[in-house]
C-alpha cells in the first residue's frame, strides 16, 4: 500500500532521482572508486577514467540525495559538508583540465623563457609558461654524511610586473612562484661545461653548456656525448674531478668551482682543457670558457589550488560541527534501550 | 647515560604489567581500573622521557625510521585511550581487547633497529608535525571504537559475556563506537588535507596516489562506509564492530605495512 502510494503521489522523475541519490548506490560507487584508487596508484590502463567515472557518478548520487533527502534540510551542517566535497569534486576536475607540470634544466647565469623539457598538462591549460621569466643565478646543495642530501639554496633574478629587478633564494619546500606557476628545485642537478664553438668554416661563434649527468647521484659515469652546433662528429665529453669532492664521513657542499679537466674524445685523439683552453678539432674549434652547474626544476600549475583547501578545509569542520552537535543532542548512552549483553 | 632505551624498556615493562592486571581483573570479574589506569600513565610517562630524550638527541620528532614511527604510535595509541578511559570509565574493560593489539607493536618495536634515520630537508616544516599528530588522534579514536567493537563481539560467546557483563549493552557500546569512528573520520580528513598541503611543496605536487596516500584514502573510504552503513541501515552491534575492525585493519596497514612494500617519497627516501 505504502509503496502504490509513494506512485501516486511521487511523479517519475522524482523517484528516479530518489534512486538516484540513494546511500546504496553511493555504496556501490564507493567501491567503485576504490577500485579505481587502486587502479591509479598502480598506473594501470585508463586510470583516469576509472577515477573520474565513479567520481562523477558519486558527484550526481549526492546532488540527488541533497535534493531528495529531508535529513540534509534538516541538518545544514551535513549538507555543508556534502557540498563542500562536491566543491572539491568539481575543483579537482577543474584543475584536471588545466594543470601544467613539467620539468626544465638550467645552467648558472642561464634565463629560463619558458621552454620545458617534459610536459604533461591538461586540455585546457594555456601558453601562458612562455612569458614566465627567470634566471638561475647559482646554488649549492648541502650533505650529510653518507651522501644524504640535505638543504638546496638556489638564488634566481626575474623582473617583475614592474620591470623592477627581484632577487630571491630558492630551494626544497620554497619554490619560486610566477603568474601561479611554482618551480621546485630537483635532486638533478650536475656540473655544466660552458664552451664557445667556431665552425670551421666560418659563422658567428655559438656559446653554450653542456650538462654532464646529475652529480652526485651518477659519480662514476660524469661523461657527456654531444654535437657541437654545425658539425657532425660527436665530442665525448669526460669531467675529471681532481680533488675529493664527496666526503663520506663530514658534511660537505656541492658547489661550483672545482679543480678539474675535461677529456674531450673526438678524431680518434683525446684533448684535456682545462677552463681557457682551446682546441681546434676538424669542424671547428672548441674554447672552454670554464665549469658551471646545472640544476633540474620541475614546475607545476594549478590554479585551484587555494580553493580545494578551502573546499576540503570546510568539508572537514562542516562534517566536525554536524557530529558534535548531533552528538551533543543525544548522549550516548541515553534513547537507547539498556539490553542484557 | 642516555635515558632513551631504558625509559622505553622501563615503560614497555609497565604498560606489560598494566595489561597482565587487565586481562587477569577481567577474567576474574574484578578489574582493579585505578591500578591499571595508574601503571599506564606511568608507562606512558616513562615512553614520554624515551621519546623526549631521543627528540632532544636528534634535533627532530619520531616519524622517520619504523622505530620512531612505532614508538610514537604505541604512546600515543595508549595516551588516547587513556585519556578517553579517564573521561569515560566504561571504555577501561575494553583494554583486555585493545592492550593485545599494542603487544603486538611493542614487540616488533623491540626488533627495531633504534638508529637514526636521515632527516629530508623537506621534512622541517610545522605542517609535517600537524599531518602526523591529526594522523594519530584518527588512529586513537579508530582504535577505541574497535576496543568496543571487540567487547561487542566477545560478548557472542559465553566467556565474553561473563567478561564484560558489566558494561552497558551492545546497542549502547555501538553507539559510542560509532561517535569513535566519526571522531575518526573528522580527523583523517583533515590529516589528509594537511599531507596533501605539506605534499604540495615537499614534493611539487599534492596528491600522486603514491601506496601511503592511496591506503589513506581506501581507508577514508572504507571509514565513510562504515558511518553510512551505521546510520543509514543501522546493523547489528557485531555488523557495525566488524566494520570498525576493517576501518582499522585498513589504517594499521596504511600506518605500518605500506613501508614495507614501497620506496615511494612517504618512507622518507627522496
Amino acid at each position: 500500500m505504502r509503496i502504490a502510494r509513494t506512485h501516486l503521489e511521487t511523479p517519475a522523475w522524482g523517484e528516479a532521482v530518489a534512486r538516484l541519490g540513494s546511500t546504496r548506490l553511493a555504496l556501490a560507487l564507493i567501491g567503485l572508486l576504490a577500485l579505481g584508487a587502486v587502479a591509479a596508484s598502480r598506473d594501470a590502463g585508463p586510470a583516469g577514467w576509472l577515477l573520474a567515472t565513479p567520481l562523477a557518478l558519486l558527484a550526481l548520487n549526492l546532488a540527488c540525495a541533497v535534493a531528495t533527502h529531508a535529513s540534509f534540510r534538516a541538518q545544514p551542517a551535513l549538507l555543508a559538508f556534502h557540498l563542500a566535497l562536491l566543491a572539491v569534486v568539481a575543483l579537482a576536475a577543474a584543475g584536471r583540465l588545466t594543470y601544467l607540470k613539467g620539468t626544465l634544466e638550467l645552467s648558472d647565469g642561464e634565463e629560463f623563457a619558458g621552454a620545458l623539457n617534459q610536459r604533461e598538462q591538461g586540455p585546457l591549460h594555456g601558453d601562458a609558461i612562455e612569458g614566465v621569466a627567470f634566471t638561475q643565478l647559482g646554488f649549492t646543495v648541502h650533505y650529510q654524511p653518507g651522501m644524504k642530501r640535505a638543504q638546496t639554496h638556489a638564488r634566481i633574478a626575474w623582473r617583475d610586473a614592474r620591470g623592477t629587478l627581484r632577487e630571491a633564494e630558492v630551494g626544497d619546500d620554497t619554490p619560486l612562484r610566477l603568474a601561479g606557476y611554482r618551480f621546485y628545485t630537483t635532486p638533478n642537478k650536475g656540473f655544466a661545461p660552458e664552451f664557445v664553438w667556431q665552425g670551421a668554416r666560418g659563422g658567428a661563434p655559438v656559446r653554450g653548456t653542456v650538462h654532464m649527468p646529475s652529480f652526485p647521484a651518477q659519480l662514476a659515469s660524469q661523461q657527456q656525448e654531444w654535437t657541437p652546433p654545425g658539425a657532425s662528429q660527436a665530442l665525448t665529453t669526460r669531467l675529471e674531478l681532481e680533488a675529493q669532492l664527496v666526503d663520506l664521513e663530514r658534511p660537505w657542499v656541492l658547489r661550483a668551482p672545482v679543480a678539474h679537466a675535461l677529456a674531450i674524445d673526438a678524431d680518434a685523439q683525446r684533448v684535456v682543457l682545462r677552463p681557457g683552453e682551446s682546441h681546434a678539432f676538424a669542424e671547428g674549434t672548441l674554447h672552454y670558457v670554464g665549469l658551471r652547474m646545472w640544476m633540474g626544476y620541475s614546475v607545476f600549475y594549478d590554479w585551484t589550488l587555494p580553493w580545494l583547501l578551502a573546499a576540503a578545509v570546510l568539508a572537514a569542520l562542516a562534517l566536525g560541527a554536524h557530529y558534535l552537535g548531533k552528538f551533543r543532542r543525544e548522549p550516548w548512552h541515553g534513547g537507547v534501550a539498556a539490553e542484557a549483553a | 647515560m642516555n635515558a632513551e632505551l631504558p625509559a622505553l624498556w622501563s615503560a614497555l615493562a609497565t604498560y606489560t604489567l598494566a595489561g597482565s592486571l587487565a586481562f587477569a581483573g577481567v577474567a576474574s570479574g574484578r578489574l582493579p581500573e585505578r591500578w591499571v589506569m595508574r601503571l599506564l600513565v606511568l608507562g606512558l610517562a616513562l615512553h614520554a622521557v624515551s621519546i623526549g630524550a631521543r627528540w632532544e638527541r636528534l634535533g627532530h620528532g619520531p616519524f622517520l625510521t619504523m622505530y620512531e614511527i612505532l614508538s610514537s604510535n604505541v604512546w600515543s595509541l595508549l595516551a588516547i585511550f587513556v585519556l578517553a578511559a579517564w573521561r569515560l570509565p566504561v571504555l577501561r574493560p575494553a583494554l583486555a581487547i585493545v592492550l593485545p593489539l599494542l603487544f603486538v607493536m611493542m614487540l616488533w618495536l623491540a626488533l627495531q633497529d633504534p638508529r637514526a634515520g636521515h632527516l629530508p630537508p623537506t621534512y622541517a616544516t610545522a605542517l609535517l608535525y600537524v599531518h602526523v599528530g591529526l594522523g594519530k588522534v584518527f588512529l586513537g579514536a579508530v582504535l577505541i571504537a574497535v576496543g568496543l567493537g571487540g567487547v561487542v563481539l566477545a560478548r557472542l560467546t559465553r566467556r565474553g559475556a561473563a567478561w564484560f557483563a558489566a558494561l552497558p549493552g551492545d546497542r549502547q557500546l555501538d553507539e559510542l563506537a560509532y561517535r569513535f569512528l566519526a571522531l575518526a573520520l573528522v580527523f583523517e580528513t583533515l590529516m589528509l588535507v594537511a599531507g596533501a598541503v605539506w605534499a604540495q611543496d615537499a614534493w611539487g605536487r599534492y596528491w600522486a596516489w603514491d601506496p601511503l596516500e592511496t591506503w589513506a584514502f581506501l581507508t577514508w573510504l572504507m571509514l565513510v562506509v562504515a558511518l553510512h552503513v551505521r546510520s543509514t541501515f543501522r546493523p547489528a552491534p557485531p555488523v557495525s564492530a566488524a566494520l570498525a575492525i576493517a576501518v582499522f585493519v585498513l589504517a594499521f596497514l596504511t600506518f605500518f605495512g605500506v613501508p614495507f612494500v614501497t620506496t615511494a617519497p612517504h618512507q622518507g627516501a627522496i
